[in-house]
């Protein structure tokens, strides 16, 4: 059999050919994607066996959490509003209005605080992470580190990786509570829906599991966008233009991740928090 | 000549090889580096020095040969040994690499910080002999950027030297120094090479300071060792290569 495919493509140059020009764009990609692999595993043995820097976590985490508080309350706060303002004006056509409280309590904590969440902090902390680190790899101080006999996964990745997947869930949380405060606001004060039955939906048709769903969400993306982050500004070459483009490809390639990643997330966690 | 066959080897570089893609730039590269002796590599700007000195210090491994410290193979040590190692030697990088979130004092102190169990007091104390030791007196507080290219190496040595190494390495030590400064970084090197007797290896295209600096000279040129020896056989090479690069001149049709 081998023999015969052997034969086969040793005969047909323009076999060959075609099957080179199509291998060429996909070759890389799967080669990133297995360092990508490698420098998650070794994250996470380092996170487990290497030496803690705790002084730095508490760094990162009041970096990438605690200064990120505001701007995520504040795009909650709203994103609670225009929902609250854009069901209520839906729902009045069917006399439903008492449903708002409901239907917004549960897109924000599946959905919407998760994803907006994480692009923010994709925004934010993302783009820091890879331009940090892509600074510290083209002026040689990640070499400094390995000179001074000091692993820079476990100096460098580590509490950034850990910081963002403690954080993440957390603002999750301030997000989900400013955002329903926000549309609490706009329907009782604004679309004057009457607060009772309001309430009384709320209470009845959200459940805590559609909080464990964003949490879950939340601890994942904060995963994942922080090792994409950490390993663009790890493999950052060709100076200053090499640091932009990190940064941007940090930010880029963690919103898509987080989009897709929600995507099959939603998948399995409707599996196993079913309706 | 018969006195460095005498001496005891501390590096031992065997035919070593390392290609970037397609880019050869360690084709072979045998050399001994003599032990507690000053060793300068020399070539042109791009000849694989600074990666030389890179591999030696196992912060990249070479596609084939081997390297020996202290009677010890470098690349056959798992990466937690040869991060042990690395505690033995001490690296000033081209621009310092001095960590630019941290003051100087923190800098320097990062080392013991990480790798010993010392107070916080015996740590600054050894922070502060060591910065006037290199020179640097009452600039701990200060950040990274607010220093001159001159103390900003001046601290990357500092900071190298905390761990007492016995191989220190520098990476092109004087590049972008005017020649006062030069004359004074030079000075700190031979200063620390006789304080503390470490084996010293330098990467440099300044021709003046090796000649002035070195016990033993390698010259590399595309990717191999074209001559090694004391300064003396540089100057009366008859090799017309080295004797343009010891004088300087371009070829007439050279853009470089």
């Amino acid at each position: 059999m081998m023999e015969w495919v052997n034969d086969f493509f040793s005969k047909n140059i323009w076999m060959q050919k075609a099957l080179g020009r199509l291998g060429r764009p996909i070759t890389p990609a799967i080669k990133g994607l297995g360092k990508f692999a490698f420098f998650s595993l070794e994250t996470g043995k380092w996170s487990v066996s290497g030496s803690f820097h705790f002084k730095v976590l508490i760094r990162e985490m009041m970096k990438i959490g605690v200064n990120s508080t505001g701007i995520v309350a504040l795009v909650g706060l709203f994103s609670g509003m225009v929902f609250a303002l854009q069901t209520g004006s839906a729902f009045k056509t069917f006399n439903a209005e008492s449903l708002v409280g409901s239907t917004v309590g549960i897109a924000l904590s599946r959905e919407l605080a998760p994803v907006f969440t994480a692009l923010m902090i994709v925004a934010r902390a993302g783009s820091a992470m890879a331009a940090e680190i892509g600074t510290m790899a083209v002026t040689e101080q990640i070499d400094a580190l390995r000179a001074m006999a000091i692993n820079p996964i476990n100096y460098l990745v580590v509490p950034r990786v850990v910081a963002t997947t403690i954080m993440l869930p957390l603002l999750v949380g301030v997000f989900n509570a400013l955002g329903l405060l926000g549309s609490y606001i706009v329907a009782i004060y604004l679309l004057q829906i009457p607060e009772g039955p309001y309430l009384y939906r709320y209470q009845t048709l959200v459940e805590p599991q559609d909080f464990y769903q964003g949490i879950i969400k939340g601890f994942l993306f904060g995963l994942l966008i922080s090792l994409i982050a950490c390993y663009k500004g790890f493999n950052t070459t060709h100076g200053a233009e090499g640091v932009g483009k990190s940064t941007t490809q940090a930010v880029v390639a963690g919103s898509v991740a987080v989009l897709i990643l929600n995507y099959f997330l939603a998948t399995w966690l409707l599996k196993i928090f079913p309706d | 000549m018969q006195e460095t066959a005498k001496q005891e080897v501390c590096i031992q570089i065997d035919e070593v090889h390392k290609s970037f893609g397609k880019q050869k730039v360690l084709d072979g590269i045998s050399l001994e580096i003599p032990q507690g002796k000053i060793t300068i590599i020399i070539g042109r700007s791009g000849e694989g020095k600074s990666v030389l000195l890179k591999t030696m210090m196992a912060l990249i491994s070479p596609d084939a040969g081997r390297i020996t410290i202290d009677r010890q193979d470098l690349f056959s040590l798992a990466s937690r040994e040869q991060n042990d190692f690395r505690k033995k030697m001490g690296m000033l990088f081209q621009n310092a690499a001095l960590f630019d979130s941290m003051n100087v004092e923190d800098n320097v102190a990062f080392p013991l910080r990480e790798h010993t169990t010392l107070s916080e007091r015996e740590i600054l104390e050894r922070v502060n002999a060591m910065l006037s030791s290199v020179g640097l007196k009452e600039v701990g507080p200060k950040m990274p950027s607010d220093l001159s290219g001159g103390m900003r190496k001046r601290v990357g040595l500092a900071r190298a030297l905390m761990l007492e190494p016995k191989i220190i390495f520098y990476d092109e030590p004087t590049t972008g120094l005017d020649p006062i400064l030069t004359d004074s970084i030079d000075n700190l090197i031979l200063d620390t090479q006789s304080r503390l007797k470490l084996t010293t290896v330098v990467v440099s295209h300044d021709i003046q300071s090796t000649l002035k600096m070195a016990d033993k000279i390698a010259m590399l040129h595309q990717g191999k060792i074209l001559e090694e020896g004391p300064p003396e056989k540089f100057t009366q090479s008859k090799n017309p290569f080295i004797q343009q690069f010891l004088q300087g001149k371009a070829d007439k049709d050279f853009i470089g």
